[in-house]
Formats: structure tokens, C-alpha cells, sequence
């Protein structure tokens, strides 16, 4: 009995494909939103906002499907990896393996079948984002006062002033995790009007 | 269908290298240009790592992207100065000190594209398990790869076609947003299980070893990337350490 239950616990080829698919729609989004909006002023501070909106739907419908234990620990193992291999540093993979954690522990806690835990889940798991601005809001200030030589002093303490700004970081936080939740609700009332509707759940 | 590895193992005219001497490439290149700034000796050697990527992107993918890149990074360099100026402080923080900050990125973004356009699947896949890569990571990785093409071919597909209808214009972007991520998400997962299934059938799951037809080893340009890569990665440390 028991091994029966261990083997059911353990990752199948069909889950490791649903991760593979929904890293890579998940990078894609990424991708677009941050290209699109990275290039506006302001917009920069919106990605991760819009991310937690608009990633909501495809995230809904990976949720319905993870059953066991890893498959979202995965997905920002893998999401950090791929982040560090194009430059943009380590932050996504050093507090994303903990974000990830914390989002897989609160869906086990909810059993992998409650709604509102998956929601909640979705909402500390749309913070994988923030952590690309780690590295922009605070160490760009030591990168910047080393500038000095290359941009002169007008620019670095241009910059530099208002990266030290320390409200501004918590308040994305903030701000990622209420879209978090907005785009949770967001996501499961289209799961309910298209999916489960069209029996693809 | 175009993948975004390459189908084919690269020839001596894209410059074959080992994937696993590309990955470290892609990670010497980002470390450097993320943790160092340019004084002391790597005033020498950062100039260095953002030529070299945009060489390997001219001679392997084409020219113009490289020239591209190349143009991007140079006005990045340039126009913030010009700029800061004249801005308030809010927009110099969140407009001009992001461009300058892509002049972290765009190096490592263009060995990223050398490593994906030099690598086929099979060879990747045989990298990683020579690198001892448990199996719940190669899996997800080479699926991922294989699907960025589809999912780019399939959303042009939708987009085409919900503006043929004129559903979902800027204007209402809730219902955008509804009616393009709903079926790309229902034909991802149906072509999903589709290759799932193949997958299976194929053997992925079997908990056997799995042999691949694709060789790969180091040669003598692997040695010399290596040696370039980890004494540049040395020098950081030491610099980082004790400054040079």
C-alpha cells in the first residue's frame, strides 16, 4: 500500500511535459510584456503587475493540473536558470527557489484541490517576477557610483538619488501580490466559462 | 517547422563548440557583466565580452542582428548622459536608468542567441546528461524548447484571425486578453498531450538509461573558450576580493 502511494507521488512523464509547456508559456508571456511595456517610462515598474494579470489564465489552468508535490518548484528552478543564462543575473533563481516553495507549500496545504489556496498560491508565485528588480533597485546603486568615470556625476547622482528610494520596492511587492489575487479570481472565473464548459479540464 | 535549437549538429562554419562550453560562456559573460564595473583591468576585458557575443551572433545567425545589438548597445552608452539632464528625477530613475542597464543585458542576451542557434536538441539533451542533470530538469527544458516555436507560430495564427473579426482591439483589453489566451491555451494543451503521448510511446518514461546517437566532446577550440572563460571568472574573484 504504502509504495503504492510513494510511486503515485512521484513525477511522471506527462507531468514533466505539462512543466516543459508551461515554463515555455510562461517565459513567453514574460517575454512580450516585458518588451513591450520595458520600452515606456514607468513601464518598467508595471511588468511585473501586468504579469501577475495576464499570466493569470494559463497559471489557472496549469494549477487544475498539478496534483503532487515540485512541479511549480520546478517551473522557477527552471524559470531562474533561464534567467541567469541571458543576463539578468541570479536574484530570479536565489529568492526564486524560496518563492516557489513557499507557493508549492501553501497549495499542499490546501491539498492541491482548494480553490482559494490555489489563488493564494498564484499570488506569492506572481512575485517570481519582482525578483528581476532585486539586482535594479538596489545594486545598481553601488554599479552607478562607479560610473562616475564613464557618465560624470550629473547622471550618477541623478540615478543614483532616487534608486535609494526604499518605499519603492515594497510597494511593488505589495501591489504584485493584490494582482496576484485579482488575477487568480481573474483566471478561475475564465477556467469556469471556457474550460470546464468545454470539458477540457 | 522551424525549432529554435538548431535540427542539426553545427558544422565547422557555425563554429562548433561543445553546448557545454556555450552555457559557460553564457554564464562567464553574464557574471562578468552583471557583478563588475568597468575600472582597473576591466576597463580591458568588458569591452572584450560585449565584442566577442556580437562576432559569434554576425558569423552564426546573421550580420544585421548583430549590427543590431551592436547599435542598441552603443546608443544605451551614449544617450542616458545626454538626457539626465533634462528629465526630473522620477523619469531619469525608471526611464534613462533602465536603458542604461540594458547595457548589462544586451551581451548576455547575444550569447544566449549563439547558444540557441548553434545547439540542437539532441546534442543539449546529451550535454545535460553528461552533466548528471537529473531527469526532472532535462525533461521540462527540452519540452520548453520545443514548444517556443509553436507557441509563437499559434498565437500569430489567433491574432490573425481575431482581427479578422475585429474581437478584442486595445481599446478593451480584458477582452483581448480573453479571447487570444483562451485558445492558444486550448491548442497548446491539445498539441501537448498530443506529444506527451508520442513521448511516451517513445520510451521517456521508461526508467532505463537513455543512449543518444549524438557525440559530443571537447576539442581544441572548447579548451581555448574554457581557459579564456575561467581566467576571466578568476579575475573577477580576485578583483572582487582584494581589487585590483
Amino acid at each position: 500500500m504504502s509504495s503504492v502511494a510513494k510511486e503515485s507521488n512521484k513525477l511522471n512523464g506527462k507531468d514533466l511535459m505539462n512543466i516543459g509547456i508551461f515554463t515555455a508559456i510562461f517565459l513567453f508571456v514574460e517575454i512580450i510584456v516585458a518588451c513591450v511595456l520595458g520600452v515606456f517610462p514607468m513601464g518598467f515598474l508595471l511588468i511585473s503587475i501586468a504579469e501577475a494579470l495576464i499570466l493569470s489564465i494559463p497559471m489557472m489552468l496549469y494549477y487544475s493540473r498539478i496534483k503532487k508535490f515540485g512541479m511549480l518548484l520546478i517551473m522557477t528552478i527552471v524559470n531562474g536558470i533561464i534567467m541567469i543564462v541571458t543576463g539578468m543575473g541570479v536574484d530570479a533563481l536565489r529568492i526564486g527557489v524560496f518563492i516557489g516553495l513557499l507557493a508549492e507549500l501553501v497549495l499542499r496545504w490546501g491539498k492541491y484541490q482548494s480553490a482559494s489556496k490555489s489563488i493564494i498560491s498564484y499570488a506569492v508565485f506572481s512575485e517570481i517576477a519582482v525578483t528581476n528588480y532585486v539586482h535594479w533597485l538596489y545594486a545598481s546603486e553601488e554599479w552607478l557610483a562607479g560610473q562616475t568615470t564613464t557618465y560624470g556625476t550629473d547622471f550618477v547622482e541623478g540615478v543614483s538619488g532616487s534608486f535609494a528610494k526604499g518605499w519603492v520596492f515594497p510597494v511593488v511587492v505589495v501591489v504584485t501580490f493584490v494582482a496576484g489575487i485579482l488575477g487568480g479570481l481573474l483566471g478561475k472565473k475564465v477556467l469556469k466559462k471556457h474550460f470546464e464548459k468545454g470539458g477540457l479540464l | 517547422m522551424d525549432t529554435v535549437l538548431r535540427r542539426k549538429k553545427a558544422g565547422a562554419a557555425q563554429l562548433y563548440l561543445d553546448p557545454r562550453t556555450k552555457l559557460l560562456l553564457c554564464i562567464t559573460v553574464s557574471m562578468v557583466m552583471f557583478a563588475m564595473d568597468s575600472v582597473g583591468i576591466f576597463k580591458y576585458i568588458i569591452p572584450f565580452i560585449v565584442v566577442v557575443p556580437l562576432i559569434f551572433v554576425a558569423i552564426v545567425k546573421s550580420p544585421l542582428i548583430a549590427l543590431w545589438y551592436g547599435s542598441m548597445y552603443v546608443i544605451a552608452m551614449i544617450v542616458p548622459p545626454l538626457l539626465v539632464p533634462y528629465f526630473p528625477i522620477a523619469i531619469n530613475v525608471l526611464f534613462t536608468g533602465v536603458i542604461v542597464t540594458m547595457t548589462k543585458i544586451i551581451p548576455g542576451m547575444s550569447m544566449f542567441i549563439f547558444l540557441i542557434s548553434t545547439t540542437s536538441v539532441a546534442e543539449f539533451i546529451a550535454a545535460m546528461e553528461k552533466m548528471k542533470v537529473p531527469k526532472v530538469f532535462i525533461v521540462p527544458v527540452s519540452v520548453m524548447f520545443r514548444f517556443f516555436p509553436t507557441i509563437i507560430e499559434e498565437y500569430g495564427s489567433i491574432r490573425d484571425a481575431m482581427s479578422l473579426r475585429e474581437v478584442g482591439s486595445l481599446r478593451k483589453p480584458i477582452q483581448m486578453l480573453e479571447y487570444r489566451m483562451v485558445p492558444l491555451l486550448v491548442s497548446i494543451t491539445s498539441i501537448g498531450n498530443d506529444l506527451s503521448i508520442s513521448a511516451l510511446t517513445r520510451g521517456l518514461d521508461a526508467p532505463c538509461k537513455r543512449t543518444n546517437m549524438c557525440s559530443i566532446g571537447f576539442h581544441i577550440q572548447d579548451y581555448i573558450a574554457i581557459i579564456v572563460s575561467v581566467s576571466i571568472l578568476v579575475l573577477m574573484a580576485v578583483a572582487l576580493i582584494w581589487g585590483i
